[in-house]
């Protein structure tokens, strides 16, 4: 039809600036592309400065509840927990999402545990039968203290241009006390 | 003494349209060895199923030992009457002891398990129908002719004044044919049962029942209205002892061969003759084809 | 009389597999990705200060899973006895009359409807694919009435028609669902064993207790019916209600399995066919004997299932057809001279 065509294909951060840039040029705003690549990662590099003395709490980024299935290592979730302060309590699997047992949420020695808010509605909602949920293994570190998070799932679904709201909003679960609630 | 079996103005079709078995009234007394013969398609196996509770009459009344057979509950049907219908391999491979023991079913205990008695019941039937050295073995395994005597030990095993058999020796050979007639005969004088038999074997028939019943298809124009009761049976339908049901003329009419017939001791001998047969020329004249009479 | 079944032989055989399977649970429960100390689990301490991860990984993690995976793997194999006699047909499985759609289309509504309270505390999804697979059962069974009183074929008929109805529903809601939805529901059904608090455990076994209690009182009217029904009515079989009662009772316990657990194949389609190999086609003893080894081999399973790819898992379904099969041609083999209808 005559029409050119730009394809993306982005799977980690570092993607999502080639594509951003890519954009930029084709769409001759390669300015703005600039710009918003230098935002963000001016604000990565200084989140990366209030944390450098703390340490890397263990999270479960839990995908489904029933069955369990979280964030493994190779996905961009990942990448997203490590720039907000954090490593995946999930060694290296097969899959990029895989299901796992209570027994290594244990064997994990868990301390923080997130949910992306699943379906459009209240949050606190999905809050309480995450507790509710969880409390089935009282003796892991996130669910004694307490710290599980539903965040908007919205922000943290795919890689985009509010990348950092994302980075942020994670970090602030994982730093409570640096960063504010 | 009430007939063991009665039937009263019984209609039945698949079809309302066409009547398979129209206005059939007969009476089986009690302990009498009746045999079912007719050409193929005259609704013999209707008439099986008809007494065995399967089918219900369109029109008409069947009793049982008296009672009406739609009053019945399955169960105590079962205790009245036992079927023999064509052997066939199951699904799974139940052993021939097996078998025999599942006609006992309703009589199992709380457990559902078998009791002294089923035990001697089915150890009976099955040296009646020499088939006790096939206990063990999967029905499967056996011979045509073998699992049909099995399939009439568990009619005996069912332990029922009433016994109704769809051509019980089609694949049996002569010896067994003969011993399976034995049985059913001495049943029948012994136990005081009654036997009603379907069979293609005219001349065993005559040897062995009291009565027979001569089934011919029913005809399918409407305009040939049954004859008024009292009469000697419309032309559907002939019962009576052997002798008088098999004539040459009844053989010819009902399956359209020419017979030769010759009296042998108590009984007349049929052998049915065909165009080709060495002895064609023989033919009895009151079985030969109206057509070609001289 | 050789060969046949004795309340007594009957009694040694489920006293021998009950034994079996209790062996296994106790087995497989020391078996898991984490190396746990039976010692330590059972004598370290318990209170809530210094916890016990052995302990704690052993009795509320492995324990109810194991729990889990024999009521399920028993409702299973039990109902799958039942449905090859009543359907009369060897490769009848419990899924056979659509219950594995109704519950595939229950789950995705679930699912997508972002429905978001619980039953019980079972899930949206577990009581949505309860009512699909039961509502299911219910519609063949009345379709299935339509075309005769007895009639085998119709009911077969008729679950071949719901099944392609539903499918052809779930794969439109396929179409226009979010991708992570359509994930969910997949993963569910594939097959899962979660660790279900101790009341589900208990509920999920009385009934599918009571409903293989039940259907072994009617074992003996199943042995007739899989004669064929009219004959099973010469002997005086009321198969009217063996018939009802049978795939009443198999539905449900067949719905509980999979509200527990998604859908599992091979157990309920396999175990039975191998039990009666060895011991014959004898209901009273098939029904509660396949229920017993199914229950074994699903425990085993999911012990598979958990280890062989840590730290993930593997759906249960996915090892029981691959350890499920090869076991089976192996079993045909060796014992293909005992049942001479296979030849």
């Amino acid at each position: 039809m005559g029409y050119d065509c730009l394809t993306t294909d982005i799977w980690t951060v570092d993607d999502l600036f080639a594509g951003i840039e890519a954009l930029g040029r084709a769409t001759a705003r390669e300015a703005q592309a600039e710009q918003l690549i230098a935002g963000i990662t001016a604000k990565t590099r200084r989140l990366r400065e209030i944390l450098q003395d703390q340490d890397r709490p263990r999270v479960l980024w839990v995908v489904q509840r029933e069955p369990l299935r979280v964030a493994g290592q190779n996905t961009f979730i990942n990448e997203l927990i490590e720039l907000a302060g954090g490593q995946n309590a999930i060694g290296p699997t097969l899959h990029k999402y895989p299901p796992i047992g209570a027994e290594q949420v244990i064997a994990a020695d868990v301390q923080v545990i997130i949910e992306p808010t699943m379906v459009k509605g209240d949050p606190s909602r999905q809050r309480d039968q995450a507790l509710a949920h969880w409390h089935r293994l009282p003796t892991v570190p996130a669910v004694a203290d307490g710290r599980i998070y539903v965040i908007d799932g919205d922000v943290v679904s795919r890689l985009g241009p509010r990348l950092y709201q994302g980075i942020e909003t994670i970090a602030q679960c994982l730093h409570p006390d640096v960063l504010g609630e | 003494m009430t007939a063991s079996v009665q039937l009263q103005d019984v209609t039945f079709g698949y079809h309302a349209a066409h009547p398979v078995l129209r206005q059939i009234s007969l009476a089986v007394e009690r302990g009498t060895f009746l045999a079912i013969v007719g050409p193929n398609g005259a609704g013999k196996s209707t008439l099986i199923n008809l007494l065995a509770g399967v089918l219900k009459p369109r029109s008409g009344t069947l009793s049982i030992d008296g009672a009406d057979i739609q009053s019945y509950r399955q169960p105590e049907l079962a205790r009245k009457v036992a079927v023999v219908r064509q052997e066939f391999i199951p699904t799974f491979a139940f052993s021939v002891a097996e078998t025999v023991m599942m006609a006992r079913t309703p009589y199992f205990g709380q457990l559902g398990f078998e009791r002294q008695s089923d035990h001697r019941i089915v150890t009976e039937a099955m040296e009646l129908t020499d088939t006790s050295q096939f206990a063990a073995r999967p029905l499967g395994s056996l011979s045509g002719g073998e699992r049909q005597r099995v399939f009439i030990a568990r009619a005996l095993a069912q332990d029922t004044p009433i016994l109704l058999l769809d051509e019980p020796t089609s694949f049996l050979d002569l010896r067994h044919q003969v011993g399976i007639y034995d049985l059913l005969k001495s049943i029948q004088q012994d136990k005081g049962r009654t036997i009603i038999s379907i069979t293609h074997d005219i001349n065993l028939a005559a040897q062995y029942c009291d009565q027979v019943l001569l089934l011919l298809p029913c005809p399918v124009d409407s305009s040939s209205r049954a004859a008024a009761p009292g009469l000697p049976g419309p032309a559907h339908y002939r019962m009576g002892p052997p002798s008088e049901v098999f004539t040459p003329e009844r053989i010819r009419e009902a399956f359209g061969v020419g017979v030769f017939s010759a009296p042998v001791g108590r009984e007349t001998v049929i052998l049915p003759l065909g165009r080709l047969a060495r002895d064609a020329d023989r033919t009895d004249p009151r079985s030969a084809p109206r057509e070609n009479k001289p | 009389m050789p060969r046949l079944l004795s309340p007594k032989i009957l009694f040694l055989r489920i006293a021998a597999a009950a034994l079996l399977l209790f062996l296994t649970m106790l087995l497989c429960s020391l078996v898991g990705t984490e190396e746990i100390s039976l010692r330590t689990a059972l004598t370290g301490s318990a209170d809530a200060l210094s916890p016990n991860p052995d302990f704690e990984i052993l009795m509320h993690v492995r324990v109810p899973r194991i729990i889990l995976a024999a009521i399920v793997g028993a409702a299973l194999a039990g109902a799958g006895v039942t449905f090859q006699a009543v359907l009369r047909n060897p490769l009848a499985d419990p899924y056979i009359l659509g219950i594995s759609s109704g519950a595939g289309l229950g789950a995705m509504l679930a699912v997508i409807s972002g429905v978001n309270w619980t039953l019980w505390g079972r899930s949206p999804i577990a009581v949505f694919a309860f009512a699909g697979a039961l509502g299911t059962v219910w519609l063949v069974w009345m379709i299935g009435r339509v075309t005769g009183k007895f009639h085998v074929t119709g009911l077969l008929l008729a679950g071949v028609v719901v099944n392609a109805c539903f499918s052809a529903v779930i794969m439109f809601l396929t179409s226009i669902a979010k991708s992570q939805d359509v994930y969910a529901t997949i993963f569910w059904l594939m097959g899962n064993m979660n660790e279900e608090d101790f009341f589900v455990l208990w509920a999920g076994a009385g009934a599918v207790g009571a409903g293989l209690v039940a259907l072994f009182f009617i074992s003996p009217q199943l042995n007739a019916i899989s004669f064929g029904a009219t004959d099973a009515q010469s002997i005086g079989i009321d198969v009217r209600r063996t018939q009802f009662l049978a795939f009443a009772i198999s539905a449900f316990i067949t719905a509980v399995a999979v509200s527990l657990s998604g859908l599992i194949g091979f157990v309920g389609l396999i175990v039975p066919h191998a039990v009666r190999l060895v011991l014959g086609p004898d209901h009273r003893q098939l029904l509660p004997l396949s229920s017993l080894v199914g229950a074994m081999f699903l425990v085993a399973a999911d012990t598979v299932a958990r280890v062989v790819v840590a730290p993930a898992q593997l759906p249960v379904g996915v090892i029981t057809a691959m350890v499920g099969g090869p076991f089976f041609l192996i079993l045909l083999m060796r014992y293909n001279k005992k049942v001479g209808w296979l030849t």
